[in-house]
């Protein structure tokens, strides 16, 4: 009993001697508040609680010496990375990197909160030394000592045992449970992206993706995690975020405006016509609200629409409907699959794809003049010069894991990679394209993709009702900037960012403009977090943008090495924590 | 003919207006009598935005001070210029938005007065459209020859005396943190872009009320 109660924070006084000795003989409970980041017991209030949180770790038997072994060789792949509570229900927020090295923060309730957290993960054990922030005044500390560590074994997934000395030289045993949280159990648990394709004999290029949430190694369950996380169900959200022009894809019925030759329409269409998805539509969903005209919804379906997510989250049973790619390749795993191409891509000294030139022979086989009006050249005669778009263009894609919150509405983690693809085969990865110097992402010669950011971890706790963020699109909101002046001073890059509601409805802040594919050795000075892996800026004190309004935020950048600064701005609405 | 005369007319505006296109310049004079004696040092830099810019230039010229300027081999960096800029003070310098830096910093002991002009130009100026990013102009000055202690501003944060945006529509907006600084459009013949527009404005409700009716009268 003891052994759990003595506690590391103490530093070394006749008082707190006295204090212990007294707590000893008046409550056998209280003894046990001796914490390793005092230098006194605490209160029998606190020592009360102590026992309360030792008295709902998990039975003996789980961490018996048997145990401890048992999980040691089933499992030793544990990570201390998470929220963990210890018998002084002390609240650790632990990182652990792939070396090993142990960084975070502990709240004692001794001195100044929180207090540092160093140490190092091997196997089935760990250290954690918790150092006082309040390092001007070693002594006197008051109740506290200047540090404590813990020495612990894992006895199975979420839960460590061990023992602590602190700097006044007092010593315990102490329990460790991990904190089942959203961010631990989502944290981590995106697998790739994996690119596969890309030459004659694997086709198309292809990227891949799974998300199987765990703890500590062992998978949770889609559906656990998501009770956890406040959603309903887990799906991706999908966003091109730039496009080159002339770009062949459209968006189903949804303008009174003929896009023709664009889209398969002539001057003889009718409305309602497809819109023309151009660099100015940039960011929007992929799948755009109304779906492609080529999949018509994203399940293949007529039925109701599940925009913004890539998988339908209203159908079962279709190709692109959710349920479809819930459990695969495993179970508790949800998976993700893309092979874009966008035949209107040049390859070097800008020769067209081969279905530019020559069509595809399917079946069903689709004339060259097909793709070269979806390439916004209507008279095949004129060739050349081709109506294709420059050598060397990409389109940018963003790829997040997403909640289905119970409205609908997506919630969006951040968790994801942000990709390129340059690739324009149409069938079979055959074109006419060879390799592009100085384009590390066409390695095969017939186009690819390149991923260029992935992040695994989000800050999202489900503390309440989601709330979450939803991307506005380029027919919602403009972005624009300034040019950078230098600063000596501050050795910073300044200027500011526009956003503008292009729309014809006032949309509702807070509004949030993430600084996506930032160049590399660029940081943002004055960022509010980071989001998706991409520092982002919170427009200041606005609420909402009438049609046609704007607003600015200043913007600034430390660029060590002078490069040129770009970045793709994407504004949400809405907040990216809970 | 009643027609044609409209159209003339109409077009005698429209040429008006474009027959001010050109350099917008702008006249700076500093007053840097209050660190007269002091080493310290200037800089000028014209950088693009970081999103879509049209292409824009610079000049700094008619440079004039009985302060004096180190050279450039001898300045606390060894060198003046970065990024696309040619020239030496006091000849004129041409910047372009080429890169993303383009800067000039000069060791500089200070006299009582400086003076010079700043010209921009080029297709962000006389044809905007397509842009995203506008491109920006900062000037300022410094009490230290590392040109880390900003001098004769209020903007301590980062120094500068003025800026100069060049916007997405082809006008340029000017910000003086300095009060020891005056920037003024250049003369008569060359107003700031916004007088651009209130004079072509003028001229075609003129046109499009009196004149046009002599023409229709005619």
């Amino acid at each position: 009993m003891s052994r759990a109660l003595a506690s590391p924070i103490w530093s070394v006084s006749i008082s707190a001697v006295f204090l212990c000795a007294s707590a000893l003989n008046v409550h056998a409970q209280q003894v046990q508040t001796v914490t390793p980041a005092r230098a006194k017991p605490l209160t029998g209030g606190v020592g009360n609680a102590q026992y309360r949180r030792e008295s709902m770790v998990p039975p003996p038997a789980t961490r018996s010496s048997d145990s401890t072994k048992m999980a040691v060789s089933t499992t030793p792949s544990y990570t201390v990375t998470g929220d963990w509570t210890d018998t002084y229900d002390y609240q650790w927020m632990v990182s652990e990197a792939d070396s090993g090295s142990i960084t975070g923060l502990v709240d004692v309730n001794c001195g100044a909160d929180p207090w540092v957290i160093t140490g190092s993960g091997s196997g089935s054990s760990f250290t954690l030394l918790a150092t006082n922030p309040d390092l001007g005044s070693i002594y006197p500390l008051g109740d506290c000592s200047a540090w404590f560590q813990y020495t612990m074994t894992f006895t199975s997934s979420t839960t460590a045992s061990g023992s602590w000395i602190n700097s006044v030289g007092f010593s315990g045993s102490v329990d460790m449970t991990l904190t089942e949280t959203c961010a631990t159990v989502i944290n981590n648990s995106l697998s790739g992206p994996t690119l596969g394709g890309g030459n004659l004999l694997s086709g198309p290029t292809t990227i891949s993706a799974t998300f199987t949430p765990t703890l500590n190694g062992t998978p949770y369950g889609l559906s656990n995690a998501a009770t956890l996380c406040g959603v309903t169900a887990f799906d991706w959200v999908q966003t091109i975020t730039s496009v080159p022009d002339p770009y062949p894809f459209c968006e189903n019925n949804t303008t009174l405006s003929n896009p023709q030759p664009f889209c398969g329409q002539t001057t003889s269409s009718t409305a309602p016509f497809p819109l023309h998805l151009t660099s100015a539509s940039a960011p929007f969903n992929d799948p755009p609200p109304s779906g492609y005209p080529y999949i018509n919804q994203r399940g293949f379906d007529t039925g109701p629409d599940s925009y913004p997510f890539y998988y339908d989250t209203q159908t079962s049973g279709y190709p692109l409907s959710l349920d479809y790619y819930l459990n695969t390749p495993s179970a508790n795993t949800l998976n993700f699959f893309d092979s874009p191409r966008d035949s209107c891509i040049s390859g070097p000294l800008g020769v067209p794809s081969y279905a530019y030139l020559f069509g595809s022979p399917g079946p069903p086989a689709v004339p060259a003049s097909v793709y070269q009006a979806a390439c916004g050249n209507s008279n095949p005669s004129s060739l050349p010069p081709y109506s294709v778009t420059p050598a060397g263009s990409a389109s940018y894609f963003t790829t997040h894991l997403a909640g289905v919150k119970t409205d609908n509405t997506p919630l969006d983690f951040g968790i994801g990679f942000d990709w390129t693809s340059n690739y324009n085969g149409t069938f079979g990865g055959i074109n006419t394209t060879v390799a592009i110097p100085g384009q590390p992402e066409d390695p095969n010669g017939v186009g690819g993709i390149t991923v260029t950011n992935v992040n695994k971890t989000t800050t999202y706790e489900h503390l309440g009702t989601p709330i979450g963020s939803t991307l506005l699109t380029g027919s919602q909101v403009s972005a624009t900037a300034s040019g950078l002046a230098y600063s000596r001073v501050s050795q910073t890059f300044n200027g500011t960012v526009t956003i503008t509601n292009v729309s014809s409805r006032t949309i509702a802040g807070p509004f949030q403009i993430v600084l996506n594919s930032l160049t590399s050795g660029v940081t943002v000075g004055n960022a509010t977090s980071t989001f998706g892996g991409w520092s982002y800026v919170t427009v200041p004190t606005v609420i909402s943008l009438a049609p046609g309004q704007s607003a600015t935020t200043p913007v600034q950048f430390k660029n060590p090495s002078n490069a040129t600064i770009r970045f793709i701005p994407l504004t949400y609405v809405g907040s990216f924590m809970d | 003919m009643f027609q044609y005369k409209v159209v003339l007319c109409l077009l005698l505006c429209g040429f008006a207006v474009k027959a001010f296109a050109g350099p917008i310049v702008y006249d700076v004079t500093v007053n840097t009598s209050s660190i007269s004696g002091t080493a310290g040092s200037l800089d000028f830099n014209f950088n693009p935005g970081p999103l879509v810019t049209q292409s824009a230039d610079l000049q700094i010229l008619s440079f004039a001070s009985n302060g004096t300027l180190v050279s450039c081999a001898a300045n606390i960096q060894g060198f003046c210029p970065t990024g696309d800029v040619s020239g030496t003070l006091p000849g004129t310098l041409t910047f372009d938005n080429g890169t993303g830096f383009n800067d000039y910093f000069d060791g500089f002991t200070f006299g009582s007065t400086l003076s010079f002009q700043v010209s921009l130009y080029g297709p962000a100026l006389s044809s905007p459209g397509g842009a995203t990013s506008g491109s920006t102009f900062a000037f300022s000055m410094f009490s230290n020859a590392a040109g880390t202690v900003p001098t004769l501003t209020s903007d301590t944060t980062d120094g500068f005396a003025f800026t100069v945006n060049v916007n997405l529509d082809g006008t340029t907006t000017v910000t003086n943190f300095s009060t020891e600084t005056s920037v003024l459009a250049s003369g008569s013949s060359v107003p700031e872009p916004g007088t651009l527009v209130l004079v072509g404005m003028g001229i075609t409700i003129g046109l499009g009320s009196l004149p046009l009716r002599r023409c229709v009268r005619r």
